[in-house]
C-alpha cells in the first residue's frame, strides 16, 4: 500500500517527462520500495523536473525569473521595513522617509507616557535594552530566507547525484 | 494577427499586474505579521484609505509607523521594476539547454 502511495509521487513530474521515463521511474521505486528518502528524493526530482522544463522554454524562462524577481523584492522590503524599525527603535527623533517631493513613511514614538495609570518611562527604559532582539531575529531569518530564495534555481538546477 | 497580438499584449500586462498586486498583498501581510512581533502600531495608506493593525496588548506599543499612500505606489513601483529587470535579464540571457 505504502509503495503504491510512493509511486504516485511519480504524477508530480511534467508530462513530456513522465511520457519518456514514467514507466522506468515505476521500476525503480518497485525496487527501491516505500522508504521515506525515497519519497522525498522523488518530491525534489519533480521540483528539478520541473525547473528543466520551465528553462528549456524562453518564455516559461522569462515568467518564472519574473515570479522569482517578485519574491526576491518582496523580501528584501521586509528587510528595509525591519532594518528601518531597529534604526527607529534605538533613537528617540521622528524619522520621516522621503523619495523627492513625496513623503513615502514616517516613524515616530507613540506619545502615551500613561497607560492604565501607570508612568512607563521606567518600563519603556527597561523594554527598550531587549527590544531591538525580535527585530534583529526578524532580520536574520529574512536574510536567510532571501539567499534561499537567491539560490533555490540553481539548487534546483544541478544535477542529481 | 494584430488582434491576436494585442490579445496576448493585453493578457501578458493583466497577468503581470495581478503577480505584482498579490506580491503586494503578501508584503502586507507580511508587515502586519512584523508588526505584531514587534509591537509596532502600523498604518498603510492606500489612496484615501488607510489600514491599521490593532492588537490586544497591555501595554501601548512604543513605536507609530505609517506608510504613505505614496510609499505604497513606490513599494508597488519597486515591486514591478524587480521583476521586469529579472525578466529582461532572463530573457536576453536564455539559451537553449543543450
Amino acid at each position: 500500500m505504502a509503495t503504491v502511495n510512493v509511486k504516485a509521487l511519480v504524477r508530480l513530474y511534467p508530462k513530456s517527462w513522465r511520457r519518456r521515463y514514467g514507466r522506468e521511474m515505476e521500476e525503480l521505486v518497485d525496487e527501491l520500495g516505500s522508504r521515506p528518502t525515497v519519497a522525498v528524493d522523488l518530491i525534489l526530482g519533480a521540483g528539478r523536473a520541473y525547473a528543466a522544463v520551465i528553462r528549456g522554454n524562453r518564455i516559461l524562462s522569462t515568467g518564472g525569473a519574473f515570479l522569482h524577481g517578485l519574491c526576491v523584492t518582496v523580501l528584501v522590503q521586509g528587510i528595509a521595513f525591519v532594518t528601518l524599525i531597529l534604526f527607529a527603535q534605538n533613537t528617540s527623533q521622528q524619522i520621516e522617509i522621503q523619495i523627492g517631493p513625496f513623503n513615502v513613511a514616517s516613524i515616530s514614538r507613540s506619545e502615551l507616557l500613561y497607560w492604565h495609570g501607570v508612568q512607563l518611562h521606567s518600563v519603556l527604559a527597561m523594554v527598550a535594552a531587549v527590544s531591538w532582539l525580535p527585530a534583529a531575529g526578524l532580520l536574520l531569518a529574512l536574510v536567510v530566507a532571501l539567499g534561499s530564495v537567491v539560490v533555490a534555481p540553481r539548487w534546483l538546477l544541478r544535477p542529481a547525484r | 494577427m494584430n488582434v491576436h497580438k494585442a490579445a496576448v499584449l493585453l493578457s501578458v500586462l493583466l497577468l503581470t499586474l495581478l503577480a505584482v498586486a498579490l506580491a503586494e498583498v503578501s508584503l502586507v501581510s507580511l508587515l502586519f505579521i512584523f508588526s505584531a512581533i514587534l509591537r509596532l502600531y502600523l498604518s498603510i495608506g492606500l489612496g484615501p484609505e488607510i489600514f491599521q493593525a490593532s492588537f490586544p496588548w497591555s501595554t501601548p506599543p512604543e513605536l507609530q509607523v505609517m506608510i504613505l499612500p505614496a510609499g505604497t505606489v513606490a513599494s508597488f513601483l519597486v515591486m514591478l521594476a524587480g521583476g521586469t529587470i529579472a525578466a529582461v535579464w532572463r530573457y536576453r540571457r536564455w539559451q537553449p539547454s543543450t
